[in-house]
C-alpha cells in the first residue's frame, strides 16, 4: 500500500473512531457520582418521604471515618415529586447500582407499594437482585447504621439477611421476586427489620397481597415460611423428654415435597411433606434410650408440623399465597393458572402436610 | 475458491450465526407462543434447517469446490441460474443489513444510550469491511477461534444460572393445549434465526470436511444452546416475564445473583461482550454472501470498489428502520416471503436437477 494512501486511510480510520467514540463524553466517572447504598420509600402523614444513603466514598480511606454515609432526603406530596426533589437536592448524579437494600417504612406499605415498584424500574443502573426490607425503625437510623464490618445501614442490612439467608435460617426477597409476584397477582413475604438497643436485626416478615402489606409474622411463626420457601431450611427447638430433661436439637431439611392440585371437588389440594434430621448434642454423661430418641422425633415433628399448618391456615384465612404455592401448581398446569382465580381457590384450599424425622446425629444410645 | 476449509471451520461459522441472532430474541420469542414447550419450536425449527442445508452440501459435493452461484447456473440452466444467484445474494444483502440493524438498536437501547443508531451501525460495517478485504477464509478462521471461546462462555454463563435459579420455571414441559394453538407461529419466528446458515452456499467443498457431519452437528448444537438459553431465562426471570419483555435476555443475566456464582462478577458484562461477538463472527460471515456472488460478476472491477458498494448497500438497508421491534419485524417478513424459497424451495430443485443435468469437470 502506498505511503500517500496509508496516511488517507489512517486519518478516516481516526476520524471515524473520534466520531465512534464522542458518546464517552456523557460519560460520568463514579467517582463524581453520589453512590446510594441503600434506599427507603416512608410516609410521614400525608407527605411521602425518598431517600437514601450516599456512600461517603473520599472519607473510605480515612479507616472508615466518622461519617461513611450521608443522609439524604425529600419529602413531597407524591412519590414523583419527591424523586424529582431527591434528584435536584443531591449534589451529584446519583448512582443506583450500588444499592444494597431497599426499606420500604411500614405505613407506606400499608398504603400500597406499586407506585415505588413502577418508580424503582425506570432507575437507571438499579440491580433486581437487591434485597427489599420493610421496617418501622426510623429511615435515618437505618441508613446511619453502623456495624462492626458494615460501615453503612444498607449494607448491614443486606449482610444480615445474606448471612441467615447462607445459614438456612430465613429467607430473603429480592427485588426481582417482588415484580415477579406482583405480575402473577399473588401475595409475596419481605423481611422486617428494626433497630432494638442499638443493634440491627429481624423482626420477623411482612407479609404483602399484591401491592399492600396485610400483615406481620414475627419471627417465631416465621420458620414455618421458611421451610416452605427455602430450599434447606434449619431451625432450633428445645425438645422435652420427661423424666430426662429437655434437649436442643436443631432441625436440617434434607427433602420437601409440595403438591398442589385441583381435586375433584374443584377445590385446591395442598399436600406438602417433609423429611428432616435432627442434629442434637446430649449433654454430659447423659445417654438416651431409642424410645427416649423416638419421644424426641415426635415432639420436634409436631412442633414442625404446627408451624407449617399455622402458617398455612394463615394464608387460607387471607387468601393470600405469599408461600409460592402457585408455582409448585404452574408445574403442572401452567396455561392454566391464569385461569382460575387463585384467590379464592387459596381460600378454599385443602391442607394436608406430613413431616417426618429420619436421622437424629450426634446422639448416643444405650 | 479452491482453498481448504475445515470441518471445525464450518461448525463455528454456522453455530455463530445461529447463536448471535437469537440468543437476545429466542427465549422471547418462543416463550411468547409456546411459555415452558419453547424448546419443542426451536427443535423443530432446528431439525427442518438440517434438510435444505444438508441438500446444499450434497450438491456442493458434487461440484467439487463451486459456490451455489457457480453451479446453480450448470444446474438450472444460465438465465435461471443467473437469476436465482441475484435473488439469493440480494436476499442475504438484507438480511445481513437488517440484522446489523436490529444489533445496533439493541445496543443504543441498552448498552450505548448516548451513541448514534447510525454510528453503531457504520463501525459493524466497517468490521463487515474488514472480513470481506481480508477473505473469506480467514475471516472462516478467526470466527472458528472466536467461537471457541464465547460457546464456552455461553454454555457455563447460562448453566450457572439454570442451577442457581429456580427449576420449576421449566415445567411443565410440554402442555398440549399451548402446543397446539402457538406451535406455527413460535416455529416460524424461531426459524428466521437459522437463516444464517445459508453462509454453507459459499464454503467450498473439499473431501476431508465431512460436511454432512459438521452441518448437523452444528445445527443441532445451536438449537441445543438456544434452548439452553431460554431454560436460563425462565429459572431466573420465570416464563411470564421472559414471554412479556423482548429484552428477557439481558434482563436475566441482570437479575442472576452473581454472588451465588463466585467466579462470574458481572454476568451482564460477560454476556455482552460474548453476544456483540457472536454477532460479528455472524455478520462478518454471511456478508460474504452478496460479496461473492458480486465478485463473481463483476470480474474487472478492482476489488476495493466491490467492497465499498457492498458496505455502501448494507448501510443504506441497515439505516431505515427505525426500532428494534420494526427491524425484527422487517427480518421476519423478509425470510417468511423470500427465505423460504431461495433457503428451502431453490436447493430442493437444485438437487433434484443436479441428478439430470450434471457434468463432470474435466
Amino acid at each position: 500500500m502506498k505511503r500517500k494512501n496509508k496516511v488517507v486511510c489512517l486519518s478516516l480510520c481516526i476520524a471515524f473512531f473520534s466520531c465512534f467514540l464522542c458518546s464517552c463524553t456523557g460519560y460520568t466517572e463514579i467517582e463524581n457520582m453520589d453512590i446510594l447504598t441503600s434506599h427507603f420509600v416512608y410516609k410521614n402523614g400525608d407527605k411521602i418521604q425518598l431517600g437514601g444513603g450516599i456512600a461517603n466514598v473520599r472519607s473510605l480511606s480515612d479507616s472508615m471515618a466518622d461519617k461513611p454515609v450521608s443522609y439524604i432526603s425529600a419529602q413531597a406530596d407524591s412519590l414523583y415529586e419527591a424523586s424529582k426533589k431527591l434528584a435536584l437536592s443531591a449534589d451529584h448524579k446519583l448512582f443506583y447500582g450500588g444499592i444494597r437494600a431497599l426499606v420500604i417504612g411500614n405505613e407506606y406499605a400499608d398504603s400500597g407499594v406499586g407506585e415505588f415498584l413502577d418508580y424503582l424500574n425506570t432507575l437507571p443502573d438499579h440491580r433486581a437482585n437487591v434485597s427489599v426490607f420493610t421496617s418501622s425503625a426510623p429511615a435515618r437510623d437505618i441508613v446511619e447504621y453502623k456495624a462492626v464490618n458494615d460501615f453503612s445501614g444498607g449494607f448491614a442490612a443486606e449482610s444480615i439477611v445474606s448471612t441467615l439467608q447462607s445459614q438456612n435460617a430465613m429467607i430473603n426477597c429480592s427485588l426481582s421476586k417482588i415484580l415477579e409476584a406482583k405480575l402473577q397477582g399473588v401475595g409475596f413475604a419481605l423481611p422486617d427489620i428494626e433497630i432494638a438497643d442499638g443493634v440491627m436485626g429481624v423482626n420477623g416478615y411482612s407479609v404483602f397481597d399484591g401491592e399492600k402489606k396485610i400483615f406481620h409474622i414475627d419471627a417465631l411463626s416465621g420458620a414455618g415460611l421458611n421451610y416452605i420457601l427455602s430450599k434447606k431450611a434449619r431451625e432450633g427447638y428445645m425438645a422435652v423428654v420427661p423424666d430426662v430433661g429437655e434437649f436442643e436439637v436443631y432441625c436440617e431439611m434434607v427433602k420437601k415435597d409440595i403438591d398442589v392440585f385441583e381435586g375433584a371437588d374443584g377445590r385446591l389440594c395442598t399436600d406438602i411433606s417433609f423429611v428432616f434430621d435432627i442434629v442434637m448434642s446430649v449433654p454430659g454423661d447423659e445417654y438416651l434410650t431409642h424410645e427416649q430418641t423416638q419421644q424426641i422425633k415426635r415432639n420436634v415433628s409436631d412442633i414442625i408440623n404446627k408451624q407449617i399448618n399455622d402458617i398455612l391456615n394463615i394464608a387460607k384465612e387471607q387468601g393470600c399465597d405469599f408461600l409460592e404455592l402457585y408455582k409448585a401448581y404452574q408445574t403442572k398446569k401452567r396455561a392454566r393458572f391464569y385461569k382460575l382465580d387463585w384467590k379464592k381457590m387459596i381460600s378454599e384450599m385443602n391442607i394436608s402436610t406430613n413431616v417426618s424425622i429420619d436421622k437424629v446425629k450426634n446422639k448416643a444410645l444405650r | 475458491m479452491k482453498e481448504n476449509v475445515k470441518g471445525r471451520q464450518i461448525f463455528f461459522a454456522l453455530l455463530s450465526t445461529m447463536l448471535g441472532g437469537g440468543i437476545f430474541t429466542v427465549p422471547y420469542v418462543a416463550s411468547r407462543y409456546m411459555s415452558t414447550g419453547a424448546w419443542i419450536s426451536i427443535s423443530f425449527a432446528a431439525s427442518i434447517f438440517i434438510i435444505p442445508m444438508l441438500l446444499l452440501s450434497y450438491s456442493s459435493k458434487k461440484y467439487d469446490g463451486a459456490t451455489l452461484f457457480e453451479y446453480s447456473k450448470i444446474v438450472l440452466g444460465k438465465r435461471t441460474g443467473e437469476i436465482y444467484s441475484f435473488v439469493f445474494a440480494l436476499f442475504y444483502l438484507v438480511f445481513t443489513a437488517l440484522f446489523i440493524s436490529y444489533f445496533s438498536h439493541i445496543v443504543c437501547s441498552w448498552i450505548l444510550p448516548d451513541t448514534s443508531f447510525h454510528l453503531v451501525c457504520a463501525f459493524i460495517v466497517f468490521v463487515c469491511a474488514y472480513a470481506l478485504s481480508k477473505g473469506f477464509i480467514a475471516t472462516l478462521r478467526l470466527v472458528s477461534f472466536v467461537g471457541i471461546i464465547t460457546v464456552l462462555a455461553v454454555v457455563a454463563m447460562r448453566f450457572s444460572m439454570v442451577f442457581s435459579g429456580d427449576i420449576r420455571g421449566l415445567f411443565p414441559l410440554v402442555e398440549f393445549g399451548v402446543v397446539k394453538k402457538g406451535f406455527l407461529d413460535a416455529t416460524v419466528s424461531v426459524a428466521v434465526f437459522f437463516f444464517g446458515t445459508g453462509i454453507l452456499a459459499i464454503i467450498p467443498h473439499t473431501k476431508e470436511q465431512k460436511r454432512g457431519f459438521w452441518v448437523v452437528s452444528a445445527i443441532s448444537v445451536g438449537a441445543l444452546l438456544l434452548i439452553l438459553v431460554c431454560a436460563s431465562c425462565f429459572c431466573i426471570l420465570g416464563p411470564l416475564r421472559t414471554s412479556l419483555y423482548p429484552e428477557a435476555a439481558l434482563l436475566s443475566v441482570k437479575a442472576f445473583d452473581i454472588s451465588s456464582v463466585s467466579f462470574i462478577q458481572r454476568a451482564d458484562i460477560i454476556f455482552i461482550i460474548t453476544w456483540t461477538l457472536l454477532v460479528l463472527n455472524g455478520v462478518c460471515g454471511i456478508c460474504h454472501i452478496p460479496y461473492v456472488y458480486v465478485k463473481s460478476i463483476f470480474l474487472n472491477v478492482k476489488e476495493k470498489i466491490k467492497i465499498l458498494c457492498i458496505c455502501i448497500l448494507i448501510f443504506a438497508v441497515a439505516a431505515v428502520p427505525y426500532d428494534a421491534q420494526c427491524a425484527l419485524w422487517y427480518i421476519n417478513i423478509w425470510c417468511k416471503t423470500l427465505g423460504f424459497f431461495v433457503l428451502f424451495v431453490m436447493p430442493t430443485v437444485i438437487f433434484a436437477l443436479s441428478g439430470v443435468r450434471h457434468e463432470k469437470k474435466k
